[in-house]
C-alpha cells in the first residue's frame, strides 16, 4: 500500500521534475560546460574564460555594483518591509486597502516605471523643476552617480509590498499566547519584539531574504529600458554585461560569468540557511 | 470502490500533467518539422514562372503604355531615340514587333491604349514663347486616325485607363474619377465617393479604386455603380505586404488585369504577381517578387496583361537607371524548381534598398539562385538595434545564422575576434576595377573580413584662397574664425541650420580615425582637441533658434544618420551666396554635380577633401562579410563577387558612392542637367534653386584622383559616434568644457571598451 502511494506521489511530481530538468537543470549544466569552452569554435579552454572575466574591468565594475546593490538594498528592504508589516499588523481598520496600496507598485509594468523615472528624473523632469523652484541646480539624474540611488529607490518601491505581505504571514504565525506570557512576565513592547517577535520570524527571514535577492535581479528590466546597454557606471550591473556579451557573441565569457554569479548566490543562500539554523 | 476511482482519477491527472509539459516542446518541434517538411516538399517540387525580357522594337527609348487587345495581341506605344512615336504589336513568335500605326510627333504627356485598338493621348505644348504649357487631347481610332477632343478642363490629368469595352477613365488633379465624352470633351464625374482615391486600375470592366489607406473599392466601369466591397481582395493586398502609396505618376504601386473568367483578377505589386478570384478569401502567388525583377525596389509598374496562353506581360520602368523600360514575360516552366535550390540568406540591421536591387539583379541572372534579405530593424517590428543583434546572435549560436552579413552597426571587432567572419581577401583581390585602396575597412593581420560596397568622403567647398589654408582641423578652425570676422550681411560662414551636434557630425569622419589607440583605448587628448576646435568653429550667431530646436529633436531621437553628415545639405546655401563654406561627407554623384555647378558659376569657388585630425579619409559603407559558419560559403563568395561588379555597383541610390571605378565614372557621366530647388516650410523667403550641370571629364578625373589618394578608413563604431555627438551641443553651448565633454564620452564608452 505504501509503495503504491509513493508511486502515485512520484507520478504527480514527475511533470514538474521533468520541466525543471529540461528547462532549468540541463541548460544550467550546458552553461557550465560552455564556460570551459571557446565561444565560436567549441574548443576546450579550461579555466581560461574564468581568468579572462576576473581580469576584465567591465566584469569587475559590474560585479562590484551588483554586490553593492545587494548590500544596500536587501537590508534596507528587509528593515523597511518589516517596519511596514509591524505597523499594519497592529491596525484594525483599512488593513486590506493599505495592503493593496503597498502591493500596487508590484503590478506596475516595467515600461510604465521607466516612464515614471523619466518624468521624475530627467533634466527637465519634475525633480528638476522642484530643484529649480528651490533655486538649486538640476541635473540629468540618470547620468550622474545618483543613478544608483534611483535604482535602489525603484527596487524598494516595487518590492516593499511583497516583502511586507510575507512578513505579515510570518507575524500571523506567532502564537498570541507567547506575547501574553511575556507580558505577564513584565516584558514591554520592545522586549516582546526583541525576544518573541524576532526569533519567531527567523524562518520567514530566510525565505524573504532569498526571495528579495532573486527579485533584486529583476531591477535590470527598468535599468535597461531607461538607460540602454550602457547606463551610467554606477548602475552598470552584471546583467548589463551579460546582455552585451550575448550581443557580441561572447558566450564563453558570459557562461563563465553566469556560473560565478550562480555560485555566489548559492553560497549566499547556504550562509543564510546556516545562520537561520 | 471509492479508492479505486480515486486512484484512477489521480493516474489520469498525472498523465495529463505529464503530457502538458511536452505540448510546448511539441509545438516548437512541430513548427520546425513543418518547416522541414515544407523544405522537403520544396526541395522536390518543380514548376514556377520564369521571367524573361522581351526586346522592344529597335531604338526604343520610351514606352508609354501596354495593353492586351481584344484578339489577345500584346500592344505597346513607344517612342524611339529620334522622337518617332508609334504603336507596335507583338507577333506570335513573342520576339518581333509589327507597327500598328504612327502617333503624332508632338511631345506626349500621358497616353492610354484601348483594348479595342484605339488610344488617347495628352500632349503638352507651349502656345507661344515664354507662355504656359497647355494640354491638348487627341483620340485615335483603331487605325490610328487622330481627332482632337475639346476637353474643357484646366485640371492636370494624373493617369488614364480604358476598361474592356473601350471607355476611357481618367483621374484629374482635383476631381473625382470620371469618363470622357470624345465628341464633346465633357468629363463626367462618373464614380461618386472617390475623393479619397489615390489611383485606380482596371480588370475587364471592373474598376478597382485604391484609397490613400490602401483599401480597394470595386466599381462597375460601365455604369459607375459602386460594387460590394471585396474584403478578400483588400485583405490579400494588405497581407502580401504590398506598398500602395503612389510615388510617381509614371508608374503605379499596384496594377490589375482581368483573367480568362469574369471572376478572375490578377494584380501585381512589389511583392509579386497574384491571382485572385472575386469575393474569395486568399490570393495565390503566381510569380514571387523576390525571385524576379518585380521585387527590385527601383522597378515601377506601368501595366499588366494576362495573355490567353497562361503567360503574363508586365511593362515596367526602372526609375533609377535613366528610366529604362522593360517588358517582362512570365512563362511557366514545369522543369524549373519551385524554389531555387541554391539559397543564400543576407542579413542587414537596417533596410537597404540598394542591396535589394542587387539581389534582384543577381537572381535575374542566376535563376537557380534564391537570395533572401532579412532586415533586423524594420518600421513594423518595433525592435531596437540591440534587440535585433541579440536575435542575430541567437540564430548564429543555433547554427542557423545568415550566410552574408551587412556589417554596418554590427560589433565587427567582436565578430573578428571570435572568428565569425570568413576571410574574403581573395574575393577583394580578384574583383576587377575596384578602388583597391578602399578595401581595408575591416581588416586584421593583413586579412580582409569585410568589403565595403559603398563609401563616402569628407569634403570642404568654399573660396579657393580659404581652402588653400585648410590643412588640418586647427587650420580649418582658423579659417572659420577669419571668415566669421568678415561679418558679411546676409551671409553666414556655414549652413545656418547647424547646431553643435549637427556641426560635429559634419566633421566627425575627418577626425575619428585618430581617436582610438591601437590598444583600443580612447585618445582623450585628441578628442579634447576636437571639442576645442569645434567650439572655435561653432558660430553662436549661426544657428537660428527654430532650427536649433528642430535639430535638438533629431539629437534626442539619436538620428545620427547620413542625412546629418552629408555635404549635400549645404551646397544650395553656398551656391546662393548664403554661406561661405560647405563641408560634410560626399555620398552621391549628384552632390558632386552640384559642387561642380557651384564652381562653374561662382567665381573663386573650389573644393577638396577635408583633412581634419586625419587626412585622406574615406568612410566605408555597406560593409559586406561572410559568416564563417555558413554552409554555402562558395555561393556567398560568388554573390559577393557579383556585388563588386560594375553592373551591381551602378545600383546606387545616393546612400554612398560605388567602390567600382568604372561604375562611379559611368554614374557621374550620367548625371543629367536638372533644376534642383529647396526651401524650409516655415520660411517662404528660403527658396533656393540651382540648375545642375552635367559633370565634365576633367571634374570626374579630379574627383577619382582624390579617391585614389584616400587610405584612412573612418571609424564606423556607432557607440563611439553617438557618445561623441551627444556631448557636442552641450560643449558648444558652454554647458561642458572640452575636458568635461571628453570625460563624459570616456565614461560612456569605457564600459564598452572594457567589455
Amino acid at each position: 500500500m505504501k509503495k503504491k502511494y509513493r508511486g502515485c506521489g512520484f507520478a504527480f511530481v514527475l511533470p514538474s521534475l521533468l520541466g525543471v530538468l529540461v528547462f532549468i537543470a540541463i541548460p544550467f549544466f550546458d552553461v557550465v560546460r560552455r564556460s570551459f569552452m571557446e565561444a565560436a569554435s567549441g574548443v576546450w579552454a579550461g579555466f581560461g574564460n574564468y581568468r579572462m572575466i576576473f581580469s576584465n574591468t567591465a566584469f569587475q565594475t559590474a560585479a562590484g555594483n551588483t554586490l553593492r546593490f545587494e548590500a544596500v538594498c536587501i537590508p534596507l528592504l528587509l528593515a523597511l518591509s518589516l517596519a511596514a508589516a509591524l505597523a499594519l499588523y497592529g491596525l484594525e481598520r483599512h488593513v486590506k486597502l493599505l495592503k493593496s496600496c503597498f502591493l500596487f507598485p508590484m503590478a506596475v509594468p516595467a515600461a510604465s516605471v521607466v516612464l515614471l523615472w523619466k518624468v521624475l528624473f530627467h533634466e527637465q523632469g519634475l525633480l528638476g523643476g522642484l530643484m529649480h523652484l528651490l533655486h538649486l541646480p538640476g541635473a540629468d539624474w540618470m547620468n550622474t552617480p545618483w543613478a544608483f540611488w534611483i535604482l535602489v529607490f525603484s527596487y524598494i518601491w516595487k518590492n516593499l509590498g511583497y516583502d511586507m505581505v510575507l512578513w505579515l504571514a510570518g507575524l500571523s504565525g506567532i502564537p498570541i499566547s507567547l506575547y501574553e506570557a511575556a507580558q505577564a512576565d513584565g516584558a514591554g513592547r520592545w522586549q516582546c519584539f526583541r525576544y518573541v517577535t524576532l526569533p519567531n520570524l527567523l524562518p520567514s527571514l530566510f525565505t524573504i531574504s532569498v526571495l528579495s535577492v532573486l527579485n533584486s535581479f529583476k531591477v535590470f528590466r527598468e535599468a535597461y529600458l531607461a538607460a540602454g546597454d550602457y547606463p551610467h557606471e554606477s548602475m552598470y550591473l552584471l546583467q548589463h554585461l551579460f546582455n552585451n556579451w550575448y550581443r557580441d557573441l561572447s558566450m564563453d565569457k558570459m557562461a563563465a560569468g553566469a556560473v560565478v554569479q550562480a555560485g555566489v548566490i548559492f553560497m549566499m543562500v547556504l550562509l543564510l540557511k546556516r545562520a537561520w539554523d | 470502490m471509492r479508492n479505486k476511482v480515486k486512484r484512477a482519477v489521480c493516474r489520469v491527472l498525472a498523465a495529463v500533467l505529464a503530457l502538458g509539459v511536452f505540448t510546448g516542446c511539441g509545438m516548437d518541434a512541430g513548427g520546425t518539422q513543418q518547416e522541414q517538411a515544407q523544405e522537403k516538399e520544396s526541395d522536390g517540387a518543380k514548376g514556377r514562372y520564369l521571367e524573361s525580357d522581351v526586346d522592344f522594337p529597335e531604338n526604343t527609348d520610351r514606352v508609354y503604355d501596354m495593353v492586351k487587345l481584344e484578339d489577345g495581341t500584346i500592344r505597346i506605344a513607344a517612342e524611339d531615340s529620334n522622337g518617332q512615336k508609334a504603336v507596335w504589336n507583338l507577333q506570335e513568335d513573342g520576339s518581333t514587333w509589327e507597327k500598328g500605326y504612327d502617333l503624332p510627333a508632338e511631345e506626349i504627356s500621358r497616353m492610354a491604349l484601348s483594348p479595342a485598338g484605339g488610344a488617347f493621348v495628352v500632349y503638352t505644348e507651349i502656345s507661344e514663347p515664354g507662355g504656359m504649357e497647355e494640354e491638348r487631347y487627341y483620340e485615335l481610332d483603331a487605325s490610328g486616325v487622330t481627332r482632337e477632343v475639346p476637353v474643357q478642363s484646366e485640371e492636370y490629368v494624373y493617369f488614364m485607363r480604358y476598361i474592356q469595352e473601350g471607355e476611357l477613365l481618367m483621374k484629374q488633379q482635383n476631381r473625382l474619377i470620371g469618363s470622357i465624352q470624345m465628341d464633346t470633351g465633357e468629363i463626367t464625374e462618373k464614380f461618386s465617393g472617390t475623393e479619397d482615391v489615390s489611383f485606380f486600375g482596371t480588370a475587364g470592366n471592373t474598376v478597382y479604386m485604391v484609397s490613400n489607406e490602401g483599401e480597394i473599392f470595386p466599381y462597375d466601369g460601365k455604369t459607375g455603380e459602386a460594387l460590394a466591397k471585396d474584403e478578400g481582395l483588400s485583405e490579400a493586398v494588405s497581407q502580401s505586404g504590398a506598398h500602395t502609396d503612389v510615388r510617381s505618376l509614371e508608374c503605379m504601386p499596384l496594377v490589375f488585369a482581368g483573367g480568362t473568367g469574369e471572376d478572375e483578377v490578377f494584380f501585381c505589386s512589389d511583392k509579386g504577381l497574384y491571382r485572385y478570384m472575386k469575393n474569395g478569401s486568399i490570393a495565390e502567388l503566381v510569380v514571387d517578387g523576390t525571385l524576379t525583377s518585380i521585387g527590385n525596389p527601383s522597378t515601377g509598374l506601368i501595366s499588366l496583361a494576362a495573355a490567353d496562353n497562361n503567360e503574363f506581360y508586365l511593362l515596367t520602368v526602372e526609375a533609377d537607371s535613366d528610366y529604362q523600360f522593360h517588358l517582362f514575360r512570365y512563362v511557366y516552366s514545369k522543369d524549373a524548381a519551385a524554389v531555387p535550390e541554391s539559397r543564400l540568406r543576407v542579413w542587414s540591421l537596417h533596410e537597404n534598398t540598394e542591396l535589394q536591387q542587387n539581389i534582384s539583379q543577381y537572381q535575374k541572372q542566376n535563376q537557380e539562385a534564391y537570395v533572401s534579405l532579412e532586415v533586423g530593424v524594420t518600421e513594423d517590428n518595433g525592435v531596437t538595434d540591440s534587440d535585433a543583434l541579440k536575435n542575430l546572435s541567437t540564430e548564429i549560436m543555433a547554427g542557423k545564422g545568415p550566410d552574408l552579413l551587412v556589417l554596418d552597426g554590427l560589433p565587427v571587432d567582436a565578430y573578428m575576434e571570435k572568428g565569425m567572419l570568413e576571410d574574403v581577401t581573395d574575393t577583394a583581390n580578384q574583383a576587377q576595377g575596384l578602388f583597391s585602396n578602399l578595401m581595408h575597412g575591416v581588416e586584421q593581420d593583413g586579412k580582409i573580413y569585410g568589403i565595403p560596397l559603398r563609401f563616402g568622403m569628407p569634403l570642404v567647398a568654399g573660396g579657393r584662397e580659404v581652402l588653400e589654408n585648410i590643412q588640418d582641423l586647427q587650420s580649418f578652425a582658423d579659417a572659420v574664425e577669419e571668415l566669421k570676422g568678415r561679418k558679411e550681411p546676409q551671409r553666414s560662414v556655414y549652413n545656418s541650420f547647424y547646431n553643435g551636434t549637427y556641426l560635429a557630425a559634419q566633421i566627425y569622419d575627418s577626425c575619428s580615425p585618430v581617436w582610438l589607440n591601437e590598444d583600443g583605448t580612447l585618445a582623450e587628448d585628441l578628442l579634447e582637441e576636437f571639442y576645442t576646435q569645434l567650439n572655435r568653429i561653432y558660430d553662436t550667431d549661426n544657428c537660428a533658434e527654430d532650427y536649433a530646436e528642430f535639430y535638438n529633436g533629431i539629437s534626442e531621437r539619436g538620428v545620427y544618420s547620413d542625412f546629418v553628415s552629408s555635404v549635400g545639405g549645404g551646397i544650395m546655401e553656398l551656391y546662393n551666396d548664403r554661406t561661405m563654406l560647405n563641408f560634410g561627407d560626399i555620398l552621391s554623384v549628384t552632390d558632386l554635380a552640384m559642387i561642380h555647378t557651384t564652381i562653374v558659376e561662382k567665381e573663386g569657388i573650389s573644393y577638396k577633401p577635408l583633412a581634419g585630425q586625419s587626412a585622406r579619409v574615406y568612410v566605408p559603407k555597406f560593409i559586406m562579410g561572410i559568416n564563417s559558419q555558413s554552409g554555402a560559403k562558395e555561393a556567398a563568395k560568388e554573390f559577393l563577387a557579383f556585388l563588386l561588379t560594375e553592373e551591381a555597383q551602378k545600383a546606387s541610390m545616393g546612400m554612398g558612392l560605388p567602390v567600382h571605378e568604372k561604375a562611379l565614372e559611368s554614374m557621374a557621366e550620367g548625371v543629367e542637367e536638372s533644376i534642383f530647388g529647396t526651401s524650409m516650410s516655415n520660411d517662404p523667403d528660403s527658396y533656393m534653386e540651382m540648375h545642375v550641370k552635367k559633370l565634365d571629364l576633367k571634374t570626374i578625373e579630379e574627383f577619382t584622383g582624390y579617391i585614389k589618394e584616400a587610405d584612412t578608413p573612418a571609424v564606423t563604431n556607432e557607440i563611439l559616434r553617438n557618445a561623441v555627438l551627444e556631448q557636442a551641443d552641450d560643449c558648444v553651448q558652454g554647458n561642458l568644457t572640452p575636458a568635461e565633454a571628453v570625460k563624459q564620452v570616456s565614461e560612456k564608452i569605457r564600459l564598452y571598451l572594457a567589455e
